[in-house]
């Protein structure tokens, strides 16, 4: 998808704007959007298996946990070495690997059914790691005080991994993450895994074996999951079993429904949304009834916003 | 312990066939609509609770478990003109979001009405004494009227759909929509008749395990993930792989936990169901291609 002149300039001032948001100087509302950007991330992945290969998983929260827990294993409990880099490596390649054997095993079935392993996996993923028969995942409780140590270049000191230095890692790895997931769904690669979403059976007709292309995107989408879920661990320098419940997945597939499957940068929108109408309705409305505000917006963009937020006729209109 | 796994097995088929029974409504509903009713543990919840009310209030359970399903069955068809009609002709899993919505709010609903703690109904009738193969054991005889209860339920399912004009249309539509809907077969009205059905079959079910888990506001989310499983499992459309897969899950379940610590027999649970899944990729009698 192309974007238009106008839009990359409120892209643009949204990025600079975003740069800026920190001299404001409030910790939450950086924390907020921190963990904005995490579930951009995520919701990037999610778009590129969902949106662009038309794969649906209801267990996306593997990919987002299990590395998370990766991160947590090289920092705390098996490697106890907390060097950032090694770390986001860990979670990467786990996400990888896990995105290719859960393809590998799902993608014998198709549509709900295949939906439905995923799940399945989840389930058997944050069962194991609230059994934790090895030792490594220290059960329901989690691991705690996973934090990086801060990187030294020559002489200066970068701590890039808490607070206002964490922001900025994460602002220039969804951008990152942006700029090659479009490059790869616009790639001769991207070309096939959009012809799987329209029609699998062409594509077979044409010459193509669709399941390693299929395993390929839920690789790279585990990859990039990964690379959230370690964020994530950053954010909140602890690892817990409901990272990898399956509710984080449902979330994440509702983001990217909501922001319009498909386009990228609706699913970060739509990330953004979520958060915040979460935290703000969660702090005005007690006892819990901020559950009202995110079902009643669950169903009314449904309803009143066909293709989820970024496929109105307002926005094509505006931004034509 | 041929004791203990003999009330296991009881234990496993009376709380298969519960599952069975809400999860037949969440594969017709899909079969038929493309719609994955993730509301659908909102009635369970809510057969459960107006048990409770009527319970407290009357004082008669049985009259509570005949007053829930006809309630949920009213409110199935306020969801259906109010949610899933007008999201008919989307993608399926837009009303899926949208589903996740209500859901959110009937649990948050109850919460508010009754509170978040648990409201456990007593058992009616006593505990029975029998004895299998030599093995003296007593059980409660509820458990028994619950098996009862859900294969009546579950066999008036199957007559209805074996055997009444609009459940075989709705089996062939479940089959090939677009034949059926050529045929003349009104697939919509169809649609909000078998919702109304199998909501008031869920109420039911919401209401027979009171005595058993009691009624909290969490009861139909908790479950939803495995009703889920039991009905793509079972195969969309069919009310006997539903109670197969229903069945099968809840003793694996109950029988290993004997052996195994819970989170254990959770895991096993669901490797069984991902073989099952490898084996037959259209679930255990899969007869439909919907949604693939």
């Amino acid at each position: 998808m192309s974007l238009s002149p106008r839009f990359r300039l409120l892209l643009g001032a949204v990025i600079l704007a975003m740069i800026l948001l920190p001299w404001l100087g409030q910790p939450y509302l950086v924390y907020l959007l921190t963990l904005s950007m995490i579930f951009g991330i995520f919701a990037l992945a999610y778009d590129l298996l969902y949106g662009f290969t038309g794969l649906v998983s209801f267990g996306h929260s593997v990919f987002y946990g299990m590395p998370a827990y990766a991160v947590g294993m090289v920092a705390v409990t098996v490697f106890k070495y907390p060097n950032p880099v090694v770390m986001i490596a860990a979670a990467m390649f786990s996400g990888l690997l896990l995105g290719c054997l859960i393809g590998f095993v799902c993608t014998f079935a198709r549509g709900i059914y295949m939906a439905l392993i995923t799940f399945a996996f989840a389930q058997i993923c944050e069962l194991l790691v609230m059994h934790d028969p090895w030792g490594i995942t220290q059960g329901e409780n989690g691991i705690m005080g996973v934090r990086a140590a801060p990187i030294t270049l020559g002489g200066l000191k970068l701590d890039l991994f808490a607070g206002v230095g964490l922001y900025y890692l994460v602002l220039g790895l969804i951008i990152v993450s942006y700029l090659v997931i479009r490059l790869l769904v616009n790639s001769p690669l991207g070309d096939v895994l959009k012809g799987i979403k329209q029609n699998e059976h062409r594509l077979l007709s044409l010459g193509y074996n669709p399941r390693p292309y299929k395993v390929a995107a839920f690789g790279l989408s585990g990859m990039f999951a990964g690379l959230a879920g370690a964020m994530a661990v950053f954010l909140n320098n602890s690892v817990v079993p409901s990272l990898v419940d399956w509710s984080v997945g449902a979330e994440i597939l509702l983001i990217t429904i909501m922001g319009g499957a498909g386009t990228l940068i609706g699913p970060v929108a739509a990330a953004f949304l979520i958060i915040f109408a979460e935290s703000y309705a969660s702090a005005y409305l007690g006892g819990g009834n901020w559950v009202y505000v995110m079902g009643g917006l669950y169903i009314a963009v449904v309803m009143f916003l066909p293709g989820g937020i970024f496929r109105t006729k307002y926005l094509k209109k505006a931004f034509a | 312990m041929t004791s203990l796994i003999i009330t296991q097995i009881l234990n496993g088929v009376t709380i298969g066939l519960i599952f069975a029974l809400v999860a037949i409504g969440l594969t017709i509903v899909m079969g038929l609509m493309e719609v994955v009713n993730f509301a659908h543990g909102s009635f369970y919840m809510f057969g459960g609770y107006i048990t409770f009310f009527v319970f407290s209030a009357v004082g008669s359970f049985w009259l509570g478990l005949v007053v829930a399903p006809v309630v949920c069955a009213v409110l199935g068809l306020g969801l259906y003109y109010a949610i899933i009609r007008p999201l008919r002709k989307r993608h399926p899993l837009e009303p899926l979001v949208a589903l996740v919505g209500v859901a959110m709010i009937c649990r948050q609903l109850i919460r508010n009405i009754w509170g978040a703690d648990p409201k456990l109904l007593p058992i009616p009738f006593g505990r029975v004494q029998f004895s299998v193969a030599g093995v003296e054991l007593t059980y409660p005889i509820y458990f028994f009227v619950v098996m009862g209860v859900a294969v009546a339920a579950l066999l008036g399912l199957y007559i209805l759909f074996r055997k009444s004009d609009v459940g075989i249309r709705c089996l062939a539509a479940i089959q090939d929509r677009d034949t059926a809907m050529s045929m003349g077969v009104n697939v919509d009205r169809i649609g909000s008749l078998m919702l109304v059905i199998v909501m008031g079959v869920a109420g039911l079910a919401g209401g027979l395990v009171g005595p058993i888990f009691s009624v909290y506001p969490t009861m139909g989310l908790e479950l939803i993930g495995l009703l889920f499983v039991i009905a793509i499992v079972g195969g969309l459309g069919s009310i006997g792989g539903a109670v197969i897969a229903g069945v099968t899950i809840a003793m694996t379940k109950s029988i290993s936990s004997i052996f195994v610590s819970g989170n254990v027999s959770d895991i096993l649970a669901y490797c069984v169901l991902l073989v099952i899944l490898l084996i037959r990729p259209r679930g255990i009698m899969g007869l439909a291609t919907v949604m693939e």
